[in-house]
């Protein structure tokens, strides 16, 4: 099981959001760090296939992004999770099973052990735009891990939950990383700190630091904080 | 496996769970109830003072053209006709008249036939003198002119006329209140099922943006062929469904209260320029035949903007503008070739005058009518726009 990003690049006009990433991912939880505009989101729909990268690949086990093979095992959840309001939480992630190709006896399972697990089984009957902030974002985590994904994008998965949920999160992405690719990004460092393996920290388009953070000798937080700051004397 | 069935069902929930949806097929059911009877509301009135009820009005008229139906329009029935208009008052507002509605209320079409074929005055019918054949002489003379006059190639020219001596004359008079009034409300029908369309289609694709639902979809394994088919598929049902259901139900109501009778009354006899050996039963159906295959290409049409515009309000927009340009905007006779395109264009094509005028699409050197050739162009184009649409959807890239 491996994830092939190779020279990925995005540009838009003369600003570079991603400048040629290279890296080569196994199983495990990669924590990606950066502050807004490092280009975050825009290296992940990239790796999502949702993206047409300026130059460069992505690959999984040889099967290229753009194929449908590729989105077959991929579960993501996009920073700004969209829903349709008068769906319930059944029908929409029915609807999603769809998409996803999953075939409608395993689906109905796979639905209710999910919603079991975020915590919305008492509710998956009522319209999603009746819903908290925190419970959509359990839905939209919900719907990535719907067809037992590969490999798992999760774009801010943590936020609007609280401290409860957040800790019910990290033990379920700590599970799923041992049987498949959990890239997750966040501003929490924390978040990052208590489940990632590997640690990708991106500034301007490009990584800064990718590796394991128990090796260093200062904390996480520090390392990251001291890359704004050298951002903004830059500036 | 293949879940389009799932997805297709979940892509009509989409367009039918919005309140919007409700609100305008409301609407056009009640414009169907309402059409087939618009005239038989109220009342009649003269000089301040109510005569009648607009139905009881009707009535007479009804039984009166009932009671002449599947006679020859022949020398006796225009006599006949003559007659009864000579005892009307030459006066200005002579269809008011007690002796009008008395006499001459039943031979109004009768009527209507000598003067247009003859160009008759009111007031020059009670010196009028002349035979069946000289009504149906006339006619031709009238119909050759106009054709000479209506920028058609000689080839056409001589199809028409040729057509035209093929009818079997003379022709038969039939009462035909029903068709009349379906091809009458044809074009209105039409124009409110566009903006229907345009209404409800405009966010098929644009939606998911705005709610950005889109980068869930097109990261599943099938949120891109499979999924553009079910949205597509999705939205020519619903157009086709609810403009079958409305066609069906003021074909009902015409039908069923004014009654079937009069379905072979021929076409040239209520639209002079239709040459062509047709009954006006028969122009009914393949009137809202065609409709229903223009609303596929304008329902493909709208979610391809949707799709290409990423925004439902500029599809909305630029969807009902041609609606409405297409009602208003009439290009001259003269310029033949681009008036012809922009007639058969499906925002303006869905009106009688269009859909059976004498320009024809010349193949081969035979003169192929446009009823004839228009579906299978909408056809054809909708096939294409469906593959166009369908190459951008696959391309798109959430920037």
């Amino acid at each position: 099981m491996e994830l092939v990003i190779d020279r990925l690049s995005k540009q838009y006009g003369s600003k570079i959001a991603v400048d040629r990433i290279s890296a080569k991912l196994g199983k495990g939880v990669y924590g990606l760090l950066g502050a807004n505009g490092a280009g975050k989101t825009t290296l992940m729909r990239m790796i999502c296939g949702i993206l047409k990268p300026t130059s460069g690949s992505v690959s999984f086990d040889g099967i290229d992004s753009e194929e449908e093979n590729f989105r077959a095992i991929l579960g993501y959840l996009p920073q700004d999770f969209g829903y349709y309001p008068d769906f319930n939480a059944y029908d929409f992630l029915f609807y999603l099973s769809s998409l996803k190709a999953i075939p409608k006896k395993e689906a109905k399972a796979k639905i209710n052990e999910l919603l079991d697990v975020v915590g919305l089984k008492d509710v998956a009957k009522k319209k999603i735009k009746t819903y908290s902030g925190g419970m959509k974002q359990r839905l939209g985590i919900a719907q990535a891990l719907l067809n037992d994904p590969k490999l798992l994008i999760l774009d801010e998965p943590t936020a609007g939950l609280d401290p409860k949920e957040r800790v019910r999160f990290r033990n379920l992405i700590e599970k799923l990383g041992k049987d498949c690719i959990v890239l997750l990004s966040t501003h929490i460092v924390s978040d990052i700190e208590h489940i990632s393996d590997e640690v990708l920290i991106m500034k301007d388009g490009s990584f800064v630091f990718q590796g394991k953070w128990n090796d260093k000798e200062s904390s996480l937080e520090d390392f990251y904080l001291s890359q704004f700051e050298e951002g903004e004397d830059s500036e | 496996m293949n879940n389009i069935g799932t997805l297709y069902r979940y892509e009509i929930k989409k367009i039918v769970g919005k309140k919007l949806f409700w609100i305008m097929s409301a609407l056009l059911f009640l414009l169907a109830v309402f059409t087939p009877f618009s005239n038989l509301v109220g009342s009649y009135y003269e000089s301040g003072e109510k005569i009648a009820s607009n139905l009881s009005f009707y009535k007479e008229e009804q039984a009166g053209k009932m009671a002449l139906s599947g006679r020859a329009l022949d020398d006796e029935l225009f006599k006949e006709a003559i007659a009864a208009y000579s005892k009307v008052p030459e006066v200005f507002n002579y269809s008011s008249t007690e002796e009008y509605r008395k006499y001459a209320l039943a031979y109004n079409e009768i009527y209507g036939f000598i003067r247009s074929s003859t160009g008759l005055k009111f007031e020059d019918i009670k010196n009028w003198d002349h035979d069946a054949t000289y009504v149906y002489e006339k006619r031709k003379e009238n119909i050759y002119l106009y054709l000479e006059d209506s920028f058609l190639t000689d080839n056409e020219i001589k199809f028409w006329k040729d057509n035209y001596e093929k009818l079997d004359k003379p022709f038969t008079y039939y009462y035909h209140d029903a068709y009349q009034i379906l091809l009458d409300s044809f074009q209105t029908i039409s124009i409110i099922l566009f903006a229907f369309v345009s209404i409800v289609l405009s966010g098929v694709f644009a939606n998911e943006r705005q709610l950005k639902t889109e980068p869930i979809i097109l990261a599943s394994k099938k949120g891109k062929k499979e999924t553009f088919m079910a949205k597509i598929l999705a939205g020519i049902t619903v157009s086709v469904s609810v403009s079958l259901i409305l066609s069906i139900i003021l074909f009902s109501l015409c039908l069923g209260y004014y009654t079937p009778e009069g379905f072979d009354y021929s076409l040239t006899v209520y639209f002079n320029a239709a040459t062509y050996d047709i009954s006006i039963g028969e122009a009914c159906i393949i009137a809202y035949l065609i409709m229903q295959i223009a609303l596929v290409l304008f329902s493909i049409f709208v979610m391809t903007l949707s799709e290409v515009l990423k925004n439902s309000v500029a599809a909305l927009s630029v969807s009902m503008l041609l609606v409405i340009l297409g009602g208003m905007i009439s290009i001259p006779q003269s310029f033949r070739a681009i008036g012809q395109i922009w007639d058969w264009l499906p925002v303006s094509y869905l009106a009688i005058w269009n859909m059976f005028d004498e320009r024809t699409l010349p193949i081969f050197g035979k003169c192929i009518l446009s009823w004839q050739i228009v579906p299978i162009i909408y056809i054809i184009l909708s096939i294409l726009l469906a593959f166009f649409s369908g190459y951008k959807y696959k391309k798109i890239s959430v920037e």
